[in-house]
């Protein structure tokens, strides 16, 4: 019989993972079937030491030393920006029940806010995964009405971000409408801000319609309690 | 003796090693679940060196770099009590890692990820046999000339150690198609880089 195709099949497969068998990175039956292979094999041989030449020549390259430390504060510096004043929101577990405001306590305007939300919050709920939608709103009211915050503390704004915002966007979005992150993200990614207007002036409804309009954020709405105190 | 019955001991090494980083890797990642800023800080030494090398690679600019690592790790400070350990703890960093520089190219403009077809390339033969340095310099010239998701293969192999199907996961990509990447650059370097390979260069890449 003609072992020849064969044989080329075999030297085909073992050639391509050559570089993880020179890594050990193969997993045990290839390995086995590679290096019975190579052992025969004077070609593939030869590539494996090629291969190690270069493996040698990548992994020693250090010509740029990085100092992590400056990057670090940096991020860090943004991270304590932009949770400060979170504890509540920041809590790995779910909010104890008792937290939890009543459904029938949501405003009926609210409600109608977000029926015309729906088709944004089902796509909210799909990027969240496995939150439920009535997950979803509910840091949209229990925070505050539940846990009367400090002043410096209340935010009258929630926001959910798109999934590729980055921090640095974050922040310039932040500052582009003045705003400050007072909490979040709570456990469906809602953060809550803070604009120092009042919620039924011209200023705030222009950086909410901003907002909006950003593509970067995926939802923006007045916290509950502050709208009320219209 | 088998000339590679010593990759039977790098294997064995590799595993130990790999399982012991990922053991140290997935505790502190708990822990930074649990918002702890020292086991944060703890990863962000230990994947700053790793990303940095490796998003250089990608993206070509340092600040650019720079700007993805700290996007990376505030995904990893934010996801971390996502992560469910269905991969190695680096598998899942470098993924993210990946995806924001994807987004951020898509977004900077200046950087682009133009390759330059090895037909262009310069003359990289020497008479000299090849010492760590020259080789060093070489590869890196060499790398630079790669289609980019060829290059990262490169880097994602060699240097940050990871398995094909490691790879990927990361690169979001069929097993195939990084051994496909991996074969077509180790072919263009065969061409550009004749002295390692022993022989004169090839004519058709």
């Amino acid at each position: 019989m003609n072992q020849r195709p064969q044989v080329e099949e075999i030297h085909a497969e073992a050639w391509e993972l050559l570089p993880w068998l020179v890594t050990g990175r193969l997993a045990p039956d290839d390995h086995a079937r590679v290096t019975r292979h190579v052992d025969e094999c004077e070609e593939c041989r030869r590539e494996v030491d090629l291969q190690a030449a270069i493996r040698a020549g990548l992994e020693g390259d250090s010509r740029v030393e990085y100092a992590p430390q400056p990057s670090y504060q940096k991020l860090m510096a943004r991270i304590e920006e932009l949770e400060r004043a979170a504890p509540e929101d920041d809590a790995p577990s779910a909010p104890a029940p008792s937290r939890r405001a009543p459904p029938a306590r949501i405003p009926r305007w609210l409600t109608g806010i977000l029926v015309t939300q729906g088709a944004m919050a089902a796509a909210l709920v799909l990027l969240i995964g496995f939150q439920s939608f009535e997950r979803f709103l509910a840091p949209s009211y229990q925070t505050l009405t539940s846990v009367e915050p400090s002043a410096a503390m209340r935010g009258n704004l929630r926001v959910v971000l798109a999934p590729d915002v980055t921090v640095r966007e974050f922040s310039a979005l932040l500052g582009s409408v003045g705003a400050r992150v007072v909490a979040g993200p709570s456990d469906a990614g809602a953060w809550t801000l803070a604009i120092p207007y009042a919620v039924d002036s011209p200023r705030f409804e222009a950086a909410l319609r901003q907002l909006k309009l950003d593509p970067r954020i995926l939802f923006a709405e007045p916290v509950a309690t502050a709208v009320a105190t219209r | 003796m088998p000339a590679v019955s010593i990759f039977g001991r790098d294997q064995d090494h590799a595993r130990a090693r790999a399982a012991s980083s990922g053991e140290r890797e997935q505790q502190l990642l708990a822990r930074v679940a649990e918002r702890d800023t020292a086991a944060f800080q703890e990863l962000y030494v230990l994947y700053h060196r790793r990303l940095a090398r490796f998003l250089t690679r990608f993206v070509r600019r340092f600040d650019v770099a720079e700007e993805v690592i700290n996007d990376t790790m505030w995904v990893v400070w934010r996801k971390a009590a996502d992560f469910r350990g269905a991969s190695r703890v680096s598998t899942w960093i470098m993924g993210i890692a990946y995806r924001r520089a994807l987004k951020t190219l898509q977004r900077v403009t200046a950087v682009t990820s133009h390759e330059n077809p090895t037909d262009t390339l310069p003359e990289l033969t020497t008479n000299e046999p090849l010492r760590t340095n020259e080789l060093r310099e070489w590869l890196s010239v060499a790398l630079e000339r790669l289609p980019m998701e060829q290059r990262l293969v490169l880097e994602l192999t060699y240097y940050l150690g990871h398995s094909c199907e490691e790879i990927a996961t990361i690169m979001e990509c069929p097993v195939n198609t990084v051994k496909t990447r991996m074969f077509h650059a180790r072919k263009k370097l065969r061409v550009m880089l004749p002295q390692l390979a022993g022989r004169p260069p090839e004519v058709d890449p």
